[in-house]
């Protein structure tokens, strides 16, 4: 179906005020009390009219049915007036809208719990998927079985973040750098618990970072992990090619309670240590990470069997290929980087389709170690490569369940000019600040691959322990047609929170512990 | 038929029969605390020049194409955490009450060298010749790391057969000169960390913590206890495709190698401290006593000849070969530089004492005055011998010559380099390329300028003579590459991968100022569950440092299959 500008016109304010009228009304009436306005919707009209002057670039999206992210990337519209300078905010969001219905569809976005998407009726999920998640239904590289989730991941959130929900309210700033920084005195947090940032005002230009440090600070609440995974390696034609086995140990020096009486004397932000157990010829292979507060980089130390030593590592290449897989280190956990290091910008808010490993609350049984664990009876995912009969990508994840969550979508652009990824948008569930989806431009501009991460629940027998854990972790390289998954805590990947860890493993002694 | 074959062939028949299209991890249990890994791998390597004339490479009719190694290699690993096993087993509970975790680590090794009974005839008579060494030298069956690790808090304690490497530089041994290498195969072209030999060690660390503004502070202690474990380089037995350079003259068959004895005196000791410098700059230093990679000949008289007697019987002449236990104190550093996003690494070393070879200490007996002889004589007694005593500087019979003894002088050897990684995006857009380069030095202090390696330059004839009887020049063995007071060698790497890390392209490169070249590209593939690579090795240049092996370029080609 073709559109005309004036119908594109009529679609785009009919959902404004539909759709999005909460988040635009606001800003609106603000604009409008302060212009003498009686109507804000003339506002909204007005910043309309000034987007969609835009003709020649929308064509262009238009006919070739560039990505969203391609056309969320381009250059600022020129300011229009004085006017229209205060509407920038407002105009980014409403353009935003404007170039996700600018591309034709045949129907709106809209599902229910049983339904499936597949290649015949994926115009149902379209505005509820990255463009690149859709494009993989569309071409029946996939299906979603929608369904929903039997609890609410909120109250698997630790007390003490909900508690931060209110507690934390106003308590933290961001400063020029990037930087979480006390609202009251600017000054460094030397501790923080729960959300930093549990209220989100989408008019804040600061709201992406904010976030993502959420997003942060919910990862250090899981305490210290120990975390076996494997990941696979899986091509169109081939299917699985390859597998390593790792272990990775996490020693946050935030968000948790006890983790305020640690002795920091650097100012860590956490230790990760990570092992590789298999193939054979890379086992042993061990590398140590100390991440700081504030601005200063990594200190990565790595150890290769190959020269019996541990050496200081780059901690700079952090976007460079994980041992040849799709996936690069800061893709771990939906996003493992430095908030700082990158510039930040909220797109929207909107719904989307989160994928789940299984709608039930999984078991957690104390750990030998000291916290919890998953166990062996948890639901494994199925891929396409293992399941008889399947029709699509092997990499598909065939078992997991769809399900309807809020999301911030955010844009995130590397400082590090060298860094090989261009722009990502982070899908992020709203409810726990956990990127449910990372699509990834190189440097280009140009969309490349869609990282997806799926959250489980889970709870001890008594159910008094609650928590969240990472159940599947995917990356899909649509250019070379590729993927490489993990196999996150699984039937035989059992995952450990608040484990019993000595500080003293993650010195330069201690590491050698770990190393052949 | 040897049993040792047999096993190895069914080892090898129980991999393949084993065969998965991946390689995943094998845990016996749950908590993934028992593992085991295994990994097959054969390696055909054939030659791709002519052993250069009247050079010192065996067997002599070595040409292009001719296999050089055939080595078959069979490793089983076992890991063992055992923390849950000392809750449940009763004889470890005592770990358990005092929360000591421990673990234990085992590698079989299974080698089986297949030259010198499926190579050309040279390399089978070379095992004819000298069977009992070859026998032992071409195969082996190790328990080759064995170890129990034990920790407490800051404490943690290695007991047991393992390696242990110190230091920042790749190549040479500067304080990574702990464990001693296995100098019978691959030599020059083979990779460091496999021909390290693991020691009966007991080693531990302390974490000190911070320190003002030094951070993970850290003492570490090894020892070796001479008593148990004195093993030290082997010497390539002769023929052997990686030996150095040596003429094949009488002499060699009464080459003595003498090992450190199981002694007390003869243990490894070390210690080092290690800290990391702000955040940035990783430090260590370090003061440790071993032994060096190659055992340091020298003439000795079997029976001391009195003075003013001359020495009638030549038999009396033999090489011993020893090792003089080394000290050596150093520290290295490691610097990232965040605006070049470069890692700079630096290494210096003393070695105290360290043996070499100095013409007029190490081969004495050579220089000692002789009653001279008509050119007639000397001729007709070559023919007679087999060899000329005019190769050895004796135009006559040697009159009182003395035993000779091992030079000793103080080493300091230092490094500089830097690594980084770089994007090169036309190259390859999803993976960085690694570089890697150091400059690597020495200098010998009280150097004295006769100071040479024990190998004979080859093509070197006494001037002015020749044999009247067979019309042939007269060999010199008393030309020896000369080693300077100082010494010079950059080396270099780079490498990526491509497809999703199956194909890893290297190429690797050294030269030494004295004029000699050393390249070293290589390319591996995977294809789980095997590993397939390919290395090309080349030597171009004098005949000093690693040119000694300038003649004998080669191809290796490498399969193998891992078990996970």
């Amino acid at each position: 179906m073709e559109f005309t500008l004036s119908e594109e016109h009529r679609m785009i304010q009919h959902h404004v005020r539909q759709f999005m009228v909460r988040e635009i009304e606001p800003v609106a009436e603000r604009i409008a009390i302060r212009e003498g306005r009686s109507d804000p919707h003339s506002v909204v009209d007005e910043v309309l009219k000034e987007t969609l002057t835009w003709k020649s670039y929308e064509a262009e999206v238009t006919r070739f049915s560039c990505s969203r992210q391609r056309l969320s990337a381009a250059p600022e519209k020129p300011k229009g007036g004085e006017a229209m300078a205060e509407f920038k905010k407002l105009g980014v969001l409403v353009l935003t809208l404007c170039c996700i219905l600018g591309v034709p569809r045949g129907s709106l976005g809209d599902v229910a719990p049983g339904d499936v998407i597949d290649k015949s009726n994926w115009q149902k999920a379209e505005d509820l998927l990255p463009e690149s998640v859709l494009n993989w239904v569309k071409k029946g590289d996939g299906l979603l079985k929608i369904d929903e989730i039997k609890y609410d991941q909120r109250e698997f959130i630790q007390p003490w973040v909900t508690e931060s929900m209110t507690g934390n309210v106003g308590k933290y700033a961001i400063d020029e750098e990037g930087q979480i920084i006390h609202a009251k005195d600017g000054k460094e947090p030397e501790f923080i618990l729960g959300f930093p940032f549990p209220r989100i005002d989408p008019d804040d230009p600061r709201a992406g970072p904010k976030i993502m440090y959420n997003k942060c600070y919910h990862s250090y609440s899981f305490g210290n992990l120990k975390c076996p995974w494997d990941m696979r390696w899986v091509g169109r034609s081939t299917g699985c090619e390859r597998e390593i086995g790792c272990t990775a140990r996490v020693f946050p020096f935030q968000g948790y309670p006890e983790a305020r009486e640690l002795s920091n004397p650097k100012g860590m932000l956490k230790y990760t240590l990570f092992t590789v157990e298999s193939p054979f010829d890379i086992a042993g292979t061990a590398v140590m990470l100390w991440r700081y507060r504030g601005a200063r980089d990594d200190s990565n130390f790595g150890y290769l069997p190959a020269i019996r030593r541990v050496r200081r590592m780059s901690p700079a290449n952090r976007s460079d290929s994980f041992v040849g897989s799709d996936c690069c280190v800061d893709d771990a956990w939906g996003f493992d980087g430095k908030v700082s290091f990158f510039d930040w910008k909220l797109i929207r808010k909107q719904e989307m389709l989160v994928p789940f490993v299984t709608g039930d609350v999984e078991r957690a049984v104390p750990n030998p170690e000291g916290g919890w664990r998953s166990t062996k009876d948890i639901k494994p995912v199925s891929y396409g490569f293992e399941t008889e009969g399947w029709q699509g990508a092997p990499w598909f994840p065939v078992s997991v369940i769809w399900v309807k969550k809020p999301a911030w979508v955010i844009r995130a652009t590397p400082k590090d000019p060298y860094y090989n990824y261009g722009t990502i948008e982070y899908w992020v569930n709203a409810d726990i600040f956990f990127p449910a989806y990372s699509v990834i431009n190189d440097r280009a501009g140009t969309y490349w691959k869609t990282f997806l991460t799926g959250m489980s629940a889970f709870e001890s027998d008594d159910k008094k322990m609650k928590f969240l854990m990472i159940s599947m972790q995917h990356m899909v390289d649509d250019r070379t047609q590729h993927s490489s998954y993990v196999e996150a805590c699984s039937p035989r990947n059992h995952w450990a929170q608040w484990v019993e860890m000595d500080p003293n493993d993650f010195s330069l002694a201690g590491f050698q512990k770990f190393c052949k | 038929m040897d049993w040792q074959k047999v096993a190895t062939g069914a080892l090898s028949a129980l991999l393949i029969l084993g065969l998965s299209t991946r390689s995943e991890g094998f845990y016996v249990d749950d908590q993934k605390t028992l593992s085991f890994g295994a990994k097959a791998e054969a390696r055909v390597t054939f030659r791709l020049q002519d052993a250069e004339k009247n050079g010192y490479s065996y067997p002599r009719d070595v040409k292009v194409g001719d296999l050089v190694q055939w080595r078959n290699l069979a490793l089983i690993e076992i890991n063992h955490d055992l923390r849950t096993l000392t809750k449940d087993l009763g004889i470890l509970c005592p770990l358990e009450k005092l929360k000591i975790r421990s673990k234990y680590h085992i590698v079989g090794r299974f080698m089986y060298e297949a030259l010198y009974d499926v190579g050309s005839d040279g390399f089978k008579a070379v095992s004819d010749n000298d069977k009992e060494n070859i026998d032992d030298f071409k195969q082996a069956y190790d328990m080759w790391e064995f170890y129990f690790d034990f920790s407490r808090g800051p404490w943690f304690l290695r007991i047991g057969r393992q390696i242990l490497a110190w230091g920042e530089t790749d190549i040479f041994r500067l304080l990574d000169g702990i464990n001693p290498l296995d100098n019978t195969f691959g030599g020059p072209f083979e990779d460091l960390d496999d021909r390290r030999i693991p020691l009966w060690m007991l080693r531990g660390s302390y974490n000190l913590g911070s320190l003002g503004p030094f951070y993970s502070l850290s003492i570490e202690g090894f020892w070796v206890p001479g008593t148990w474990d004195s093993k030290v380089a082997p010497w390539a037995p002769f023929g052997t495709p990686y030996m150095a350079p040596d003429p094949e003259v009488s002499v060699y068959n009464r080459l003595f190698v003498n090992p450190p004895a199981k002694e007390t005196s003869n243990s490894r000791w070390g210690g080092r401290l290690q800290w990391v410098f702000g955040t940035d700059m990783n430090c260590s230093v370090a003061h440790y006593k071993s032994f060096m990679d190659l055992g340091t000949p020298y003439f000795v008289l079997a029976e001391p000849v009195p003075e003013g007697s001359p020495l009638l019987d030549f038999s009396a002449l033999q090489i011993n070969v020893e090792y003089p236990p080394v000290q050596v104190t150093g520290g290295s550093m490691t610097y990232w530089e965040s605006m070049t996003n470069i890692v700079f690494r630096g290494e210096i070393a003393q070695f105290w004492d360290e043996p070499l070879v100095e013409v007029s200490k190490n081969m004495r007996p050579l220089l000692a005055d002789y009653i001279p002889l008509p050119p007639l004589a000397l001729d007709a007694l070559a023919v007679h011998a087999g060899e000329d005593a005019r190769s050895f500087g004796f135009f006559g019979i040697p009159l009182s010559p003395k035993s000779g003894n091992i030079a000793k002088r103080d080493v300091l050897r230092w490094m500089l380099g830097f690594d980084k990684q770089i994007w090169m995006r036309k190259l390859n857009k999803e993976s960085m390329f690694f570089t890697s380069f150091q400059y690597f030095g020495q200098w010998i202090q009280n150097y004295q300028d006769d100071t040479v390696l024990p190998c004979a330059i080859p093509d070197r004839f006494v001037p002015g003579t020749v044999n009247s009887l067979t019309g042939e020049p007269v060999p010199n063995y008393l030309d020896f590459p000369k080693i300077g007071r100082t010494e010079h060698i950059f080396t270099a790497l780079i490498t990526t991968n491509y497809r999703k890390g199956c194909l890893i392209p290297q190429m690797a490169a050294a030269y030494d100022l004295s004029g000699v070249w050393l390249l070293l590209p290589s390319i591996e593939f995977i294809r789980e569950p095997f590993r397939f690579g390919i290395q090309y090795a080349g030597i171009v240049g004098n005949y000093t440092s690693y040119g000694l092996f300038r003649d004998r370029d080669q191809v290796s080609f490498t399969i193998g299959y891992l078990l996970n």
